[in-house]
């Protein structure tokens, strides 16, 4: 990977590592995917986020090459790679179910790929040695697979793909098997991993924080289109539609109506925000709904009771019932010093112009 | 294979089923057909070498004796394969596989090994040969069939069921009648249906160990030794549609995949 | 063994006692017989390998015979089983079933009958010959096909293809999807995900599906008579004819057990070698 770096250092960032145009997919008559572009820069750690069914998975199957297009062409390192199958593709994925055959060793599994093209005998021993420290595979070289942990054959799964230095990694929700702890770890394996060889990652995960944690760009699928495509911050500030805003993080969302400038929502709250007229929403991330035991200066100035304090760990969540109806959610990091956090308390709720967005309504 | 394209496997397959079946499809169109020959030109349709058949005594001495064994087979190595495959499915998985390829030897010798062996068993025995002799013979192959299949369905079986009916205060014989039975019963079927089917179609195994008796596949021997009897394709499908037809039902109901 | 317990352990015995007195103590005593001597008709026990020696004098090139083309029909079977159990498993999608139903189903209708008809479908007045006569593709009847070891290998590949499919599919079936997409992602064309990657699992059906159509065929005695001719006699003819003709059991049985020696090495030999053609490097 060696060569990948030095090229990320030198080469200006213009040309995409791989570009779709027009990438569609249909099955019968429904379309997993619309026809859409992306490029994907090289050195990108790139997350396909979206829940079941929004046609990341198809997607990322299409860079690979597991499926063909309906409509619209590939290039990867501007070759044109649209009716090429995966074994002359430069990616390869890591599978969800890890794949690995099961009457090989973790060393035989790993060196594989360099087996099939014809590597010579000593070269594919140092790098299978190689890769298999790099993911502290170190004394399973050996095993069979159904002596391995999960973890473990995740490991072996990423170091074989990674065997063949790809042009673009791709993963299927390779983490969604392991426990908690072990997806935690493993993500910032990935991490360490993506700094330590500079190549790019394209990985599908429906888990919001988990595309948050590893990827330095978010793109959001909703039934088989793409809605917004950006940085992890930016995707959580400003998402774009009620969709992504609910989908990402967690949001205290209020419904309303802008009318020549003004935002009315139901519960009598009014700020100006300029934009079209119509049915909008109004997205409120709980770190930025502030609650205080008198009235402030905010855009909004709401009462209600506190309803639930929940104590997690980083910080405390606490469920708010407005006098108007709703509910909402604050964050410790929201609540003014001095504010009695007893449930039943009365409290002011309300928020600052910049933390909170409005977004067309779907 | 993408080597080979989708046309060509098509083609394979269809080629394979006509393969495998034309032989007993022409059996059975035969014996409907007027031309004593098995050939073309057919002539007419017609019942007459059914009628044939029916009119011959040794078909009525053959197929009592085949119902007796098959009956008899079918009964008593359900019997003895369903409960060697309890006993098996308690036991770790190693001993169990152990056990069942000892119990499956009878099946991998040639059949004329194993007919003669008993036969001379027998004889040195001083056992007069008759459906007495045959039906345990018959037993040693086809039970080690009724074993496979209910071990297969007993290593599936979600043991948490018997748990809970004697939670629910079954005794253990009662929660194995009312519960476990119930669940495997089409299994059994299957099974008794598929020694059925291996028993009536023996011919080598009865042919040493029955004496001077008959069943139905002795019979075709005898008939196939003697003259060209056109009764013979009668027989034949009478023979391929009550062994396909027990089997067939097995499959459905023990839900066989492979 | 604690997993034995006294409850499975009487579940298991009818089985047992089935096995053991009609199978074992015949086999065991047959195999006894095998050196004992007859002398006039009458079976002299005693020791002796004289029985084996006249094996070996008299049958050896039968032997040949019959393993030759006891390995032609099993690996005909073996290949075609193979192909069949493929395309049911990988490439027949909606179809696999039912193709499988009719593989199994076949596998019932009947020994005897299978082989009677093909003595019909490949006799002169037969079915094959009046076929290609009527499209013209000859003059003549064919005469060499039946009562020839054409018709006895053609015979017992119909009626053994069956028994290969199923063990073969059954290893198949065993075999996830993704490490073959796994294989082709890291470069290995298709042939080569067959040879690496799912050969390798099948094996052990493989070598079911071929130990079996070898046994069967190498001791099989009714399909050479009814249609082999008197150009095929095999080893299982013989061993009848010592029995039921010279009443003979003690050669009878040291042939059956020679044959059956012979087998087994024959397939652990077999064996030994695909699985080091196939060990992953």
């Amino acid at each position: 990977m060696q060569g990948a770096l030095d090229r990320a250092a030198t080469a200006p960032d213009r040309q995409p590592l791989v570009r779709l145009r027009g990438i569609s997919k249909r099955f019968g008559d429904v379309w997993a995917v619309h026809p859409l572009d992306l490029d994907i820069h090289e050195g990108e750690f790139l997350a396909l986020l979206g829940p079941s069914g929004c046609g990341k998975t198809t997607l990322l199957r299409l860079i690979g090459g597991f499926l063909e297009p309906s409509s619209g062409h590939i290039d990867i390192a501007g070759r044109d790679v649209t009716r090429l199958g995966p074994e002359r593709r430069k990616t390869n994925m890591v599978f969800q179910s890890y794949a690995l055959f099961p009457h090989m060793t973790v060393r035989q599994n790993i060196g594989y790929g360099l087996r099939i093209a014809g590597k010579p005998q000593p070269e594919i021993e140092a790098k299978v040695n190689q890769l298999i420290d790099l993911v502290h595979l170190g004394g399973l070289a050996d095993r069979l697979p159904k002596n391995l942990s999960g973890g473990q054959q995740q490991r072996v799964a990423l170091a074989r793909a990674l065997a063949m230095e790809p042009a673009v990694l791709l993963l299927d929700e390779s983490l969604a098997a392991l426990d908690l702890k072990l997806r935690k770890a493993m993500q910032d394996e990935l991490r360490a991993l993506h700094r330590a060889i500079g190549g790019t990652f394209v990985f599908v995960t429906h888990d919001q924080g988990e595309a948050m944690a590893l990827a330095n760009r978010i793109v959001v699928l909703q039934d088989g289109r793409i809605i917004q495509d950006g940085s992890p911050h930016e995707i959580y500030t400003a998402p774009t539609t009620e969709f992504v805003a609910g989908f990402i993080g967690e949001a205290n969302i209020f419904e309303g109506e802008r009318r020549a400038g003004t935002v009315a929502l139901a519960n009598g709250t009014r700020f100006s925000d300029a934009g079209r007229d119509g049915r909008v929403v109004v997205v409120v991330r709980p770190d930025a709904m502030a609650l205080a035991p008198a009235p402030f200066g905010g855009e909004a100035a709401m009462t209600g009771r506190i309803e639930d304090v929940m104590f997690l760990g980083t910080h405390f969540r606490v469920a708010i019932r407005l006098d108007s109806g709703e509910s909402v959610f604050s964050h410790r990091d929201a609540v003014a010093p001095g504010t009695d956090l007893a449930v039943g308390t009365r409290v002011h709720v309300g928020w600052q112009k910049d933390g909170r967005r409005v977004v067309e309504a779907a | 294979m993408r080597i080979i394209p989708r046309t060509l496997w098509s083609a394979f397959g269809l080629l394979s089923v006509v393969f495998m079946m034309s032989p007993l499809v022409l059996v059975v169109f035969f014996s409907f057909g007027n031309n004593p020959q098995a050939t073309l030109p057919v002539g007419g349709l017609t019942v007459h070498w059914y009628r044939v058949l029916l009119d011959n005594p040794d078909f009525w001495h053959a197929l009592n004796n085949s119902l007796i064994v098959t009956l008899s087979v079918g009964a008593l190595s359900t019997v003895t394969g369903t409960a060697a495959a309890m006993a098996l499915a308690r036991w770790p998985m190693g001993t169990a596989n152990a056990a069942m390829t000892v119990l499956t030897m009878p099946v991998m010798l040639p059949p004329l090994v194993l007919a003669l062996a008993l036969a001379t068993a027998f004889s040195a025995a001083g056992l007069h040969l008759s459906v007495l002799t045959v039906i345990p013979s018959h037993l040693v192959f086809t039970q080690p069939f009724v074993i496979l299949i209910v071990y297969a369905q007993m290593v599936n079986f979600d043991h948490a069921v018997i748990e809970s009916a004697r939670d629910l205060g079954a005794s253990r014989p009662r929660a194995f009648v009312t519960v476990v039975l119930p669940i495997i019963r089409p299994t059994i079927i299957g099974a008794a249906l598929i020694a059925m089917a291996i028993s009536l179609d023996d011919f080598v195994i009865t042919f040493f160990t029955i004496g001077g008796g008959m069943t139905l596949p002795t019979l075709i021997w005898g008939m196939l030794r003697t003259a060209i009897d056109p009764s013979i394709n009668a027989l034949g499908t009478l023979i391929i549609v009550a062994t396909i037809g027990s089997s067939a039902i097995a499959l459905h109901l023990t839900r066989y995949r492979g | 063994m604690s997993a034995i317990d006294r409850r499975s352990s009487i579940l298991f015995a009818p089985a047992l006692v089935v096995f053991a007195v009609f199978f074992l103590i015949p086999v065991g005593f047959f195999f006894v017989v095998s050196f004992w001597q007859l002398k006039f008709y009458e079976l002299v026990p005693g020791f002796s390998f004289e029985n084996y020696v006249e094996v070996y004098r008299e049958y050896l090139h039968a032997g040949i015979f019959t393993f030759s083309i006891a390995l032609i029909i099993a690996t005909l079977t073996t290949v075609i089983g193979f192909m069949l159990a493929y395309l049911i498993r990988f490439r027949a999608g909606r179809y696999g079933p039912i193709l499988l139903f009719l593989v199994m189903i076949t596998l019932f209708g009947g020994y005897l009958v299978k082989i009677y008809a093909w003595k019909t479908i490949l006799g002169t007045q037969g079915i094959l010959n009046a076929g290609l006569m009527a499209l013209g593709i000859i003059d003549e009847p064919i005469a060499w096909i039946l009562y020839s070891p054409h018709a006895v290998v053609l015979t017992l590949v119909h009626f053994l293809l069956p028994f290969a499919v199923l063990p073969i599919y059954g290893a198949l079936r065993g075999i996830s999807d993704d490490p073959l997409e796994a294989a082709r992602d890291l470069g290995a064309r298709p042939l080569r995900v067959l040879i690496d990657i799912v050969l390798p699992q099948a094996m052990p059906g493989i070598t079911a599906g071929f130990a079996l159509a070898f046994l069967i065929s190498a001791g099989d005695y009714v399909t050479p008579r009814l249609v082999g001719g008197t150009s095929t006699f095999m080893v299982g003819n013989f061993i009848e004819s010592q029995f039921v003709n010279r009443l003979n059991a003690p050669v009878g049985s040291a042939l059956s057990f020679s044959v059956l020696a012979a087998c087994l090495v024959t397939l652990a030999g077999a064996t030994f070698l695909a699985r080091r053609l196939l060990r992953p490097r």
